[in-house]
């Protein structure tokens, strides 16, 4: 079996089981930077995109995404480095605390941005409400969605 | 960082430590304690002792530059990245008495017995305030070291010599690299036994400026490692059985085939431990679930209603820890007596990293990676657990998905241990969000009786605080330390009345010993005892009809404490607007509490749609003395802000048929985007000393919101989470 991610294939091995995406992401392949919070997608830690869909890993089939684009934190960045607007405004309002959760926030925001270029208010907090945040980051992770739109319209314009 | 480390210490006259041996190195650290602002607070409203610091010993050097010869200077400081951003603080302090480019300090976390470890760990608010003095005194004397050396090596007085980023340069234009100095440096080094001149607060370019947070460029990329993120070559995965039913023990276990199932390579049945270890995470959990483990459950079933009977005020009852004046004959006689009764729930932390450790039992060394605040306590407790020597043990910090008082404790790495010792390789033990629901400690439960009365010119007259809570701080130690005191210093957080009543106050701590484990959580007792007094004290102003800002201003003592009080509440008025109309439907409540060396109030407003309590905006105005990162002080504003709202609106752990009520966050919300309010923070205050920051922000939000919500309905809600009739 084969999964593609972040645009590389990853050959993993075929238990005839559905294990969770995210116990291969993690365990398998050592691609730790998705995290694992209740494992049972309720507080979206283990955010990843499925063909550009914020997905809930822990509750993903491995055998269900074969062949289809799965993105992850570590391949958000363009590959020279230069980061996604979502985690540039995320370092700019100096949003995370802890962190553990921030890799579901940013790949959930992330989808909401790249395809609603100048989302509202509203529109932020429902695309948001089911990502927790224990440290309480909340107001900023409103902020810094607005504020990543907006440096997403200058990078582009 | 650990080959770089000495191996030897000498002390000072004056206390220093500089590490010897380790060739063109020099390594320089300082014992630390907590200055007198925090001392004054303490004395003022937290108990009569400090929960850590008395007892834990007082040379405690956790702080520490090294220099190598490339001019790369490293602050090893074993304190644990939790979200706090002490890395940077530290940083900022360090970086500020060098001189430095910002750039060139490297602020890392240090193994336990690389330098003389933190017995304290990282907790109660104190990381800052124990290590502002003594960094900079640190720092600057090493400056002089560094000085003294070079004017030796380049021939010249001493005097005559500048240091500007880390180069020393001589008044004929010649300049030397602190690492210069440092590799060319031959015999020992001598420490000035005068203390070193300080920079003036005048002159400062990091302390006081929001200097970004060193670790968040890895935090948004996933580089990042956390205690569940590590892994080892040849490690194996480790599950533990535990019980379900609070109080259960192992009764007796059949192995079946646990042992010849698939990739299992190691199964271990003592008395209080069964575990298995295997080549996945899953093979494990197989062959654990395939053994027959039969659990002996406590003779009396234990309930939610017995442990809320259990924690109840019982007059004449409990150890009274604050007395002024004659509170007993005013509170007998005084017809105006009002009293009301509050009530908390047990609560979870929550931290959304479920903890983790893997160690690596080796013939002659343990290596630990552990999600811990406590790194020297967790080294201790792995040695105990396999029969080796503390200082055989290295535990490697690691960065933490949260901590709020959920990882001092140190029994985590001891079952990693166990295990890797009987397989003789690595083990990875990860728990899962169930375990940590039924497995771990919670907030403990309290139950407040406020009684006091007003005179008919606004004085408060008497005013008493009766606390019931389980245990914080007493949980760690041996029972006969709670049999002796009587009293749990980290569950009268808080408690102590801070108005002034004129005819006496006085405050009693009843300590309620629970058959469930009940142990730190952010603050300790400080969001139970804010919710309590800032509660009573609104009703209070209503029993005269006074302003409730007007009377706390009018209550507050006329101190250098009470005027800082004073500060904030009228900040926060101002900030917020307090007095003004508010749209209809919408509601202030203000409330104020001191901990840690620090004072914060707060107003919410809030509306109400049915039954359920919106809460919009938190304003708050702190005062936590000298800020190091302002940025910093207002992201643990909002932080405790927000685990505070959550706490009143929603939180509540409770006991089900003997076992945890929620396994998981679906019967255990927390508080989520579209309920977390706005938060505007307005920093006051100011001086030399800094206060903390991890805790007191969360004293007065349940206060403030509960008083917003009487405003607003005159429903005066005395339970948490509130709960509107």
């Amino acid at each position: 079996m084969e999964l593609i991610i972040n645009q590389k294939t990853y050959p993993i091995p075929d238990n005839g089981d559905s294990r969770p995406l995210l116990l291969v992401l993690r365990d398998e392949l050592n691609l730790t930077g998705t995290k694992i919070g209740c494992g049972a997608g309720i507080c979206g830690a283990c955010t990843v995109h499925i063909d550009g869909v914020p997905t809930r890993s822990c509750q993903t089939p491995v055998n269900s995404v074969l062949g289809k684009e799965i993105r992850t934190i570590e391949g958000l960045a363009d590959v020279d480095g230069t980061l996604h607007p979502v985690q540039q405004a995320f370092i700019d309002l100096q949003v995370p605390q802890c962190g553990w959760c921030m890799s579901g926030q940013i790949m959930t925001a992330a989808a909401l941005i790249d395809g609603n270029a100048t989302p509202t208010p509203d529109q932020i907090i429902t695309a948001m409400d089911k990502n927790y945040c224990r440290c309480g980051t909340y107001h900023r992770i409103r902020q810094a969605i607005a504020h990543a739109a907006t440096l997403k319209k200058e990078a582009t314009s | 960082m650990s080959n770089n480390s000495p191996k030897r210490w000498q002390i000072t006259r004056r206390g220093l430590l500089i590490g010897l041996g380790g060739a063109g190195v020099l390594a320089l650290g300082w014992a630390v304690g907590l200055p007198k602002l925090r001392l004054a607070i303490s004395d003022a409203v937290e108990g009569t002792e400090k929960p850590f610091s008395r007892g834990a010993p007082k040379v405690s050097p956790t702080v520490w530059f090294t220099i190598n010869p490339d001019n790369k200077i490293i602050l090893n400081v074993q304190k644990i990245e939790m979200g706090q951003g002490i890395l940077t603080a530290l940083a900022q302090i360090a970086a500020e008495e060098l001189d430095i480019a910002w750039e060139r300090i490297n602020v890392r976390m240090a193994d336990t017995g690389s330098g003389v470890d933190d017995a304290n760990g990282t907790g109660n608010s104190e990381s800052v305030v124990s290590h502002y003095l003594p960094l900079r005194q640190a720092a600057a004397t090493l400056v002089v070291m560094l000085k003294t050396a070079a004017a030796s090596q380049l021939g010249v007085a001493a005097g005559s010599l500048t240091s500007q980023d880390a180069t020393i340069t001589s008044n004929d234009g010649r300049s030397l690299t602190f690492g210069a100095v440092v590799a060319a440096h031959t015999g020992e080094w001598v420490v000035p036994e005068d203390a070193p001149t300080l920079k003036p607060n005048s002159a400062f370019r990091y302390i006081g400026k929001s200097q970004p947070r060193v670790d968040l460029p890895g935090k948004v990329t996933g580089e990042v490692k956390y205690g569940h993120d590590m892994r080892l070559p040849n490690m194996l995965w480790g599950v533990v059985a535990r019980p379900v039913k609070f109080g259960a023990t192992i009764a007796s276990v059949d192995q079946k085939d646990a042992a010849t199932m698939p990739g299992v390579h190691t199964v271990v049945v003592e008395k209080d431990f069964v575990a298995v270890a295997a080549e996945t995470k899953s093979q494990a959990q197989t062959a654990l679930n395939t053994m027959d483990i039969v659990w002996t459950e406590p003779a009396t079933p234990i309930t939610q209603q017995a442990i809320e009977n259990a924690v109840t005020v019982i007059p004449n009852q409990g150890v009274i820890i604050q007395h002024e004046g004659e509170p007993e004959t005013l509170l007998a006689d005084n017809s105006r007596i009002i009293t009301l009764a509050y009530r908390t729930p047990m609560a979870v932390h929550a931290h959304l990293e479920p903890q983790a450790a893997i160690v690596d039992v080796q013939p002659d060394k343990v290596d630990a990676w552990v999600s811990t605040q406590v790194p020297a306590g967790m080294a201790s407790g792995i040695a105990d657990a396999i029969g080796r020597k503390a200082d055989e043990v290295t535990v490697h910090p690691v960065f933490l998905g949260g901590g709020f008082g959920r990882r001092l404790d140190a029994s985590l790495g001891a079952e990693a241990a166990r295990l890797s010792a009987a397989a003789k390789r690595p083990v990875m033990i990860q728990w899962n969000r169930a375990e940590e629901f039924r497995n771990g400690f919670v907030r403990p439960p309290t139950h407040h009786v406020m009684q006091g009365s007003v005179d008919d010119d606004g004085h408060i007259s008497v005013l008493s605080h009766h606390q019931a809570s389980g245990d914080v701080l007493l949980t760690i130690f041996p029972p006969i330390v709670g049999d002796i005191l009587g009293w749990d210093i980290g569950a009268v957080r808080g408690a102590k009345l801070y108005y002034t009543a004129k005819g006496g106050k006085q405050t009693i701590a009843q300590r309620v010993k629970l058959p469930i484990a009940t142990s730190f959580w952010r603050g300790l007792g400080l969001l139970a005892d804010g919710f309590a007094i800032e509660g009573f004290i609104d009703e209070l102003a209503k029993s005269v009809s006074m302003d409730p800002l007007a009377f706390r201003l009018k209550n507050l003592p006329d101190t250098p404490f009470g005027n800082r009080m004073k500060g904030v509440l009228q900040a926060v008025a101002d900030l917020a607007k307090w007095g003004t109309p508010l749209p209809a439907g919408r509601a202030y409540g203000i409330a104020c509490s001191a901990d840690a060396g620090t004072c914060v109030a707060q107003i919410a407003e809030v509306s109400v749609t049915g039954t359920t309590i919106n809460v919009h905006h938190v304003y708050a105005a702190v005062d936590a003395g000298l800020v190091i990162n302002p940025d910093g002080v207002k992201a643990q504003t909002e932080g405790g802000i927000m685990m505070g709202v959550s706490s009143t609106l929603i939180e509540e752990f409770v006991v089900v048929d003997g076992e945890a009520g929620a396994i998981n966050f679906d019967k255990y919300p927390l508080l989520r985007n579209s309920q977390a309010p706005d938060i505007s923070v307005v920093i006051v205050g100011g001086g030399d000393e800094p206060g903390g920051m991890g805790e007191p922000p969360i004293g007065p939000v349940a206060g403030a919101i509960a008083n917003a919500v009487f405003a607003l309905t005159g429903q005066r809600l005395t339970s948490l989470p509130l709960r509107l009739a």
